[in-house]
């Protein structure tokens, strides 16, 4: 591998590290809608405006996105919304 | 629940005997599936969800987060189970005072709960328990959801 070809794989390595995550909280049948709003509230610190919009998105559209942020900030959430019961998931932000 | 009320910081909670005997029995059914999940029930596989779709970003989650998962639930459970132990009696009612950190175990072990007898039910209606008809609940399993949904709904609104 020449140098330059070293510097371009290690671009393209930087480049997906720093992309960014999406987390994803899907709609669910059992959890109630205030307890969604609640554990939005408790993880985010969000508005009960916003935690409101996020969860009737969720319920409405089948799931919503919660945030977008370095992966291990994601993986922290989503771990978070899985202690609380909620379905989430992570996947990477498209360019 | 006859009553629920708000004292400074914690809340008080009115049960008759028969309904502590109830959430007594609780426990133990849902340390059963979070100590040895089977991933063929539905409800194991809610409890413990994937956190992505691609099969080497959920092993990587996996790796850092299922043993935090599995001990906040476990926590959330014992945190419940013990402020049963001791409620106060008054003319043969049941009060149990709960503190702020009490009352997240009791949300969290509540929704747990409802995640497991939901799952084996089947509930898949979209209601997210808020339009409760009592007169629907037919068998026990159902009946105690039910009155777990109303119990969890209460406490949300108290807070």
């Amino acid at each position: 591998m020449t140098p330059h070809e070293s510097t371009q794989v290690e671009t393209a390595e930087k480049v997906e590290h720093d992309r960014l995550w999406n987390v994803i909280v899907w709609d669910d049948p059992i959890n109630l809608m205030t307890y969604v709003v609640y554990v939005f509230q408790k993880i985010f610190g969000y508005s009960t405006q916003l935690a409101t919009k996020l969860m009737k998105e969720v319920h409405e559209s089948g799931k919503s996105l919660v945030a977008t942020e370095e992966r291990e900030q994601a993986e922290l959430h989503v771990s978070q919304l899985h202690q609380y019961g909620l379905q989430a998931t992570m996947e990477r932000q498209e360019y | 629940m006859l009553s629920l009320r708000r004292k400074g910081g914690q809340f008080e909670i009115a049960f008759v005997k028969e309904e502590i005997e109830i959430l007594m029995d609780l426990p133990g059914q849902l340390r059963q599936i979070i100590e040895n999940p089977d991933f063929t029930r539905e409800a194991a596989r809610r409890l413990f969800p994937l956190g992505s779709e691609d099969p080497e970003i959920q092993l990587e989650y996996m790796e850092v987060s299922a043993e935090e998962i599995r001990t906040r639930k476990l926590e959330n459970l014992d945190g419940f189970a013990e402020t049963l132990l001791n409620p106060r009696k008054h003319f043969g009612l049941r009060f149990i005072t709960l503190t702020p950190e009490q009352f997240e175990y009791w949300l969290g072990f509540l929704n747990d709960m409802r995640l497991l007898l939901g799952s084996d039910i089947g509930v898949d209606s979209n209601s997210w328990g808020n339009d409760i008809d009592w007169d629907e609940l037919e068998d026990d399993t159902t009946r105690v959801y039910g009155y777990l949904s109303y119990l969890q709904q209460a406490l949300l609104d108290a807070c």
